[in-house]
């Protein structure tokens, strides 16, 4: 019934040519447009995601964004949850779609996360993002409760320092073939083990870098699908679940427990079973948190001898964070979701980047984003739509 | 072009009914919630229990605590803490703790910054 006719992703990095997130967001909806052959007039709702009015210093931030694209007339929302509010938006588009009251949705997801605050501000404003009057008054940062989490999934699963370090080293290799990620670093697995240890076991180099950056997509209902956007890939099933927002409060603290229903919650939707994906964009904001969405999100019996097989790697058999993920493409936090969609879309239809673009294109892909930590997860499936 | 902007915000912050937790944090003291319904216990305090009541009631912890993981770098001492006679366990700040100590109990904190602080518990300091 939806369907992505458009899609793109600007470069992801720290902007140093005097743009601004308004720029990125007009060039990444212009382009969307353009691969959907649609006209600006046939949007009937734009939804923008971006996390926090403190890194744009812009209250309803889509009532200018509609006027900087000439979109008027129309509905124009703004959707956050956290680092999740991209796939959320995404979610919103969809079901915007499925009442019927909506024939094209723009998705618009942009966040100005380096250049306009300076780093230690943004992780401030990060720890605000948690419980602000547990988490948020404690001054804990987000490594250090990912660092907890892992922990406790560590040693439950024997996953180890080599595993995160390993994981790095794909996910960045990966980001060297995408022209449009922020860390395009080949790492050695020394200088990794090495690396500043910010909150143990997470060192510098196990972190996602804080990036600009803005992605969209077009959601098209299927009765008014440009003839020239046949291909397009359709999204089959959204889900989204929350857990406790205080870590301790939960009975798995190193599990991301509100991402299996997320994805039961999608499955069902879509009609499929998790290991029918083919291939993934998951949400690593630090390395240990993508094994951790791999297991919760069921896309493996056994994620560790899978991993260390390589079948998450760009020529495994099933391709996890082709684009490098957080880790290597870079983190504008409210683009994140909506660039994972965007991706998958274009790996679906076969219009990724060369060197990643995989020849045989799997029927199913899953975007999974969240928010806090796994606490408000949102996850996508898109079915191929190109035979 | 840049333009440098400066934003100052000054909040007037209330807590509401979790202004017991929040006062217990400055003074040192582990304020939690025990559900009416099955009695289980929060800390931090949960409004809703996990048996989905809304019923509670404010009681005060010894304040100890057993560390269940830590973790230590640039960005500061954090562990997850269980306070006795909670039923969850916290995310703490660590003041002074060596690597292999795993008791602690609650200290008082900065008054304009209520967090939540764990120091040893050392012979003498009990
Ligand atoms: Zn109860």
């Amino acid at each position: 019934m939806t369907f992505v006719t458009g899609y793109n992703l600007t470069q992801f990095n720290r902007r140093k040519d005097g743009s601004s997130f308004r720029d990125w967001v007009s060039e990444t909806f212009e382009s969307s447009l353009e691969t959907s052959s649609l006209d600006r007039r046939d949007i009937d709702t734009l939804i923008v995601s971006s996390e926090s009015d403190f890194f744009t210093l812009q209250l309803n931030p889509a009532s200018v964004i509609a006027d900087d694209l000439g979109l008027f007339n129309i509905e124009a929302l703004r959707v956050e949850g956290g680092g999740a509010s991209g796939q959320l938006a995404v979610h919103a588009g969809v079901k915007s779609i499925l009442s019927g009251a909506s024939k094209h949705v723009a998705i618009i997801g942009f966040d100005p996360s380096a250049s306009q605050l300076p780093s230690e501000t943004i992780k401030k404003l990060y720890s605000y993002s948690f419980d602000a009057w547990t988490d948020g008054m404690n001054g804990v940062s987000a490594t250090a409760l990912y660092a907890l989490s892992i922990q406790i999934f560590m040693s439950e699963t024997g996953l180890n320092e080599y595993d995160l370090a390993n994981l790095t080293i794909n996910n960045r290799e990966n980001a060297c073939l995408n022209p449009g990620a922020h860390l395009k670093i080949n790492h050695s697995q020394d200088e990794i083990l090495n690396s500043t240890i910010i909150s143990s076991p997470y060192r510098r180099l196990h972190c996602s870098p804080l990036s600009d950056g803005a992605a969209s997509i077009i959601l098209s209902h299927k009765n008014y699908i440009p003839s020239k956007r046949k291909t397009a890939p359709e999204v089959i099933g959204i889900g989204s679940a929350n857990d406790r927002v205080n870590l301790g409060a939960r009975l798995e603290m190193g599990e991301f427990n509100s991402k299996t229903i997320s994805m039961k919650n999608a499955c069902k939707m879509a009609d499929i079973k998790p290991s029918e994906i083919g291939l993934a964009e998951l949400y690593d904001a630090y390395a240990g948190a993508e094994f951790q969405a791999i297991k919760a999100l069921g896309l493996s019996s056994n994620f560790l001898k899978d991993f260390r097989n390589r079948r998450f790697h760009k020529e495994g058999e099933m391709p996890i964070n082709l684009s490098g993920g957080l880790m290597g493409q870079g983190a504008p936090v409210g683009a994140t979701g909506v660039g994972q969609t965007a991706t998958c879309s274009m790996l679906l239809e076969g219009e990724y980047h060369d060197e990643l673009q995989i020849n045989n294109i799997p029927k199913y892909a899953l975007a999974d984003t969240h928010g806090g930590i796994g606490t408000t997860s949102a996850t996508s499936i898109l079915e191929s739509n190109i035979n | 072009m840049i333009i440098k902007q400066k934003l100052d915000l000054n909040y007037t912050l209330s807590f509401g009914k979790m202004t017991r937790w929040v006062s217990g944090l400055l003074e040192g003291k582990a304020i939690a919630l025990k559900c009416s319904q099955c009695e289980k216990s929060s800390f931090p305090p949960q409004r809703i229990c996990d048996c989905s009541s809304s019923k509670n009631e404010w009681f005060e912890l010894s304040g100890k605590a057993n560390i269940l993981v830590k973790t230590s770098g640039v960005d500061g001492d954090f562990a997850i803490a269980k306070f006795e006679g909670s039923d969850n366990s916290a995310v703490v700040r660590l003041k002074g703790f060596k690597i292999d100590e795993m008791n602690g109990k609650i200290s008082s904190c900065d008054p304009s910054k209520p967090s939540l602080n764990l120091i040893p518990i050392k012979s003498g300091n009990e």
